[in-house]
């Protein structure tokens, strides 16, 4: 009897163990005809996931709620996950058969096309009215030629942003905004010195310059990819090899861009330690208290040096050679489990079309770019969100930053590279001996190459990136 | 021998509730520890991922690590065994130390006790928060000290070489259970054996050496035990301080784990690479059980 009960018990135990312990969640295998369902009057529930500072949190909350003034009958549930932990709930979410109907994504959106558990956007454009041609053509997140997560969203580019101020102090010119007119690297090493200044207020040029007493460095940089790619694209080099099967970043040409960044640290003291820059604040506000005078980075500080109220404006990249550069962003991706497809595709033309509400604009005038065509080749459509009379949008903008991408834009390297995640996250620990100056950026790109390599598996586009 | 009989009644209603008692610990540890550990086993020998599924691929997660294909695998666990090595016997001296300061009879004796304890109640991200701050290397605590008395300033955290060193003095912060144990074990040391020592004329050393550690023996051996399995798994320190870096210098295999499950998305990988701590802290204690009758002295014995 005692034998028998325990036995239930534990059958009982298992059984619940196994209903309730996660087999695994069925992501993603909702066919067509189970979804889409048409957009009639009904009450429908949208789940969309999204990350983002403050500000950005604030925006698109706003703008959600005036989309559901709009349209009473959507009621969209917000979630807001912290960047670096997106993915990882994202998973845990899908995993648990809670999927959301559209989110945010990065790079690892790709895995998820080729898995099936997002629309292929192709598939989706006639049904939302949209074209392929009305969006910049290095902009599509494409897993194959034929299939694509869709265009970026959140789109921004490289840039060099600068205090006016710093350089009026200092006497030097401020940066260039048109590309012709573009620094040499070795003109703006030379700015960057004059830029620099120790508590004593000498420059780095003076003999007497005290290296481990700086008040004012004279540029500081994100030491991601998104930064030195521009230059190593310039310079005839790229991510990848020739042959696109391994690591490019070794080869003596983008090796070198590597190490004239690494130099700025180590060799002029133009530039903050990797240990000195983690103690100092984001770029708006280095930029704004003069920690730096130059900042070499993403467009999407403009929000926060709008708010910093300081004296900014922008310039093209010291690049006066070849110049190419990106546009580059995160896009939004429905998921084929949604049981409402046509209200998700009316959320994703809500929030990607910066003219949708007061919010949405907004973002598109500070924080983000347009990714429709029109809004670079229509004069009024590029007053529309670049207008230089924006409190975002400083003097030279339309030349530096609007014009200069446009015409001189390769697809982004995480776009079109394959595992750039992971081949990324290798570089980038290698990348640390070169900017603490313990390696030269060839012998570092060179020794990670036996570890990334394995992973190179060439581009989506098939050409080099 | 027992013969067996048949329960009367009683027995089988007390049975029956005990059973049910115990329901909760039992369902507990089906549903929270014995299933996953399962599931883990099978799922290490697949190419599972969240949100397709997988397919069995035999040993080959296995063989991917152990072959070196994996450029993080053997760089963990190097960094976690230097990390083991150095904070086990640092925290176990360290944590005898202060129960031993703690065991002698000054004023206000519970408030010291309290306050050495205090640190392990605090949460570990408050901490890491706490001694980032501390460790900073150009604005931080520990640098305007060192530079304050002309003593050579460190990159702690921010070192390559100096990064586990720091984690482990940060791991001594949190030693409070063990040096409560270690509290007990030296009140319950007999007062005629240090008695003893003393008439024949011992200081505090010769008590030490002699009655005070042979008797602990136990407890030193039992805190080695759980410092060892503890250790091998140290993940929030490096996660919220460090995250792995710089250069990989504090990957610790947890967070290596961490970082293939969430971040690439490769839970069959990452469940092998947890039944291989499994078996490496498994070994380990066992190793030190099996040497323990050389050390460990049981009174009565």
């Amino acid at each position: 009897m005692k034998r028998k009960l325990v036995t239930v018990a534990i059958a009982a135990t298992m059984t619940a163990a196994l209903v309730l312990g996660g087999c695994g969640g069925s992501g993603g295998s909702a066919s067509k005809d189970s979804s889409a369902k048409s957009g009639s009057d009904e009450e429908v529930n949208l789940k969309f996931t999204y990350w983002g500072s403050g500000d950005e949190k604030k925006a698109i909350e706003e703008s959600v709620d005036k989309f559901m003034d709009a349209n009473p009958n959507i009621h969209v549930d917000l979630m807001h996950i912290p960047n670096e932990d997106f993915l990882t709930k994202l998973n845990a979410m899908i995993a648990a058969g809670e999927t959301p109907d559209i989110s945010y994504s990065a790079a690892w959106k790709m895995q998820m096309g080729e898995e099936g558990l997002i629309y292929n956007f192709f598939d989706l454009l006639d049904d939302m009215g949209l074209k392929k041609e009305d969006y910049l053509s290095t902009c599509w997140w494409n897993w194959s030629p034929e299939e694509s997560a869709g265009p970026v969203q959140a789109n921004v580019t490289t840039n060099l942003m600068y205090n006016a101020d710093c350089f009026e102090e200092a006497n030097v010119e401020n940066p260039p905004t048109k590309v012709e007119d573009a620094w040499s690297w070795d003109e703006f090493v030379e700015k960057a010195q004059e830029l620099t200044l120790d508590t004593k207020g000498r420059n780095a040029k003076d003999p007497d310059f005290d290296a481990n007493n700086i008040k004012q460095y004279g540029v500081m940089f994100g030491t991601d990819w998104n930064v030195y790619m521009p230059f190593i694209y310039s310079a005839g080099g790229g991510y990848l090899n020739e042959q696109m099967d391994g690591l490019g970043l070794n080869d003596p040409e983008s090796a070198k861009v590597i190490q004239n960044f690494a130099d700025l640290i180590n060799k002029y003291h133009v530039s903050p330690t990797a240990v000195q820059k983690n103690a100092m604040p984001n770029a708006a506000t280095a930029l704004a208290s003069k920690q730096a005078a130059m900042y070499i980075d993403g467009s999407w500080n403009h929000l926060d040096l709008m708010n910093s109220g300081c004296n900014w404006g922008v310039g093209v990249l010291p690049i006066d050679q070849n110049y190419t550069t990106f546009f580059d962003g995160g896009s939004l991706i429905i998921f084929k489990s949604t049981k409402h497809l046509k209200e998700t595709e009316k959320l994703y033309l809500w929030l990607t079309n910066p003219e949708s509400s007061e919010r949405i604009t907004e973002l598109y005038r500070t924080l983000w770019m347009p990714v429709q065509t029109e809004y670079y080749t229509e004069p009024d459509k590029v007053d529309f969100w670049a207008s230089e009379k924006l409190p975002a949008r400083p003097a030279g903008f339309q030349d530096a930053i609007v014009k200069a991408t446009y015409d001189h834009a390769v697809t982004a390297t995480e776009i079109d590279v394959k595992n750039f995640n992971e081949i990324n996250t290798l570089v980038q620990s290698a990348l640390e001996q070169v900017w603490s100056g313990s390696k030269t950026a060839e012998e570092a790109m060179t020794a990670v190459k036996g570890q990334t390599d394995s992973l190179v598996e060439g581009t989506y586009s098939g050409s080099r990136s | 021998m027992s013969v067996k009989r048949s329960m009367s009644v009683r027995e089988k209603r007390e049975n029956r509730w005990g059973v049910l008692f115990s329901l909760p610990c039992i369902l507990g540890f089906l549903i929270f520890a014995l299933i996953p550990m399962v599931v883990s086993l099978v799922l290490s020998f697949m190419n599972y991922n969240f949100t397709t599924g997988g397919s069995f691929t035999g040993l080959s997660n296995y063989k991917q690590l152990f072959s070196g294909a994996d450029p993080y695998f053997y760089k963990s666990l190097t960094v976690t065994v230097i990390y083991v090595l150095l904070s086990i016997p640092s925290s176990l001296i360290f944590a005898f130390f202060i129960a031993l300061l703690l065991n002698t009879d000054v004023k206000g004796k519970g408030i010291f006790r309290t306050i050495f304890y205090l640190p392990t109640v605090v949460p570990i991200v408050a901490m890491a928060a706490i001694w980032m701050w501390i460790f900073n290397p150009d604005m931080g605590l520990a640098n305007h000290l060192l530079k304050g008395i002309h003593m050579p300033v460190s990159k702690w955290l921010s070192g390559e070489s100096s990064v586990i060193p720091t984690l482990v003095f940060i791991n001594l912060w949190t030693t409070g259970s063990t040096m409560v144990i270690f509290l007990a074990g030296i009140q319950d040391v007999p007062r005629q054996l240090l008695e003893a020592v003393q008439i024949d004329g011992g200081g505090f050393f010769a008590k030490l050496r002699h009655v005070i550690i042979p008797m602990m023996t136990p407890t030193i051996f039992y805190n080695a035990v759980m410092g060892v399995i503890n250790g091998f798994q140290i993940f929030t320190q490096s996660y919220v301080m460090t995250q792995g870096g710089p250069n990989n210098a504090s990957l610790f295999y947890v967070y290596y784990l961490y970082r293939e499950a969430f971040e690439f998305s490769r839970m069959g990988k990452a469940c092998a690479i947890a039944w291989v701590l499994f078996v490496i802290i498994m070994v380990l204690t066992v190793v030190i059980f099996k040497n323990s009758n050389r050390w460990v002295y049981y009174g009565g014995e």
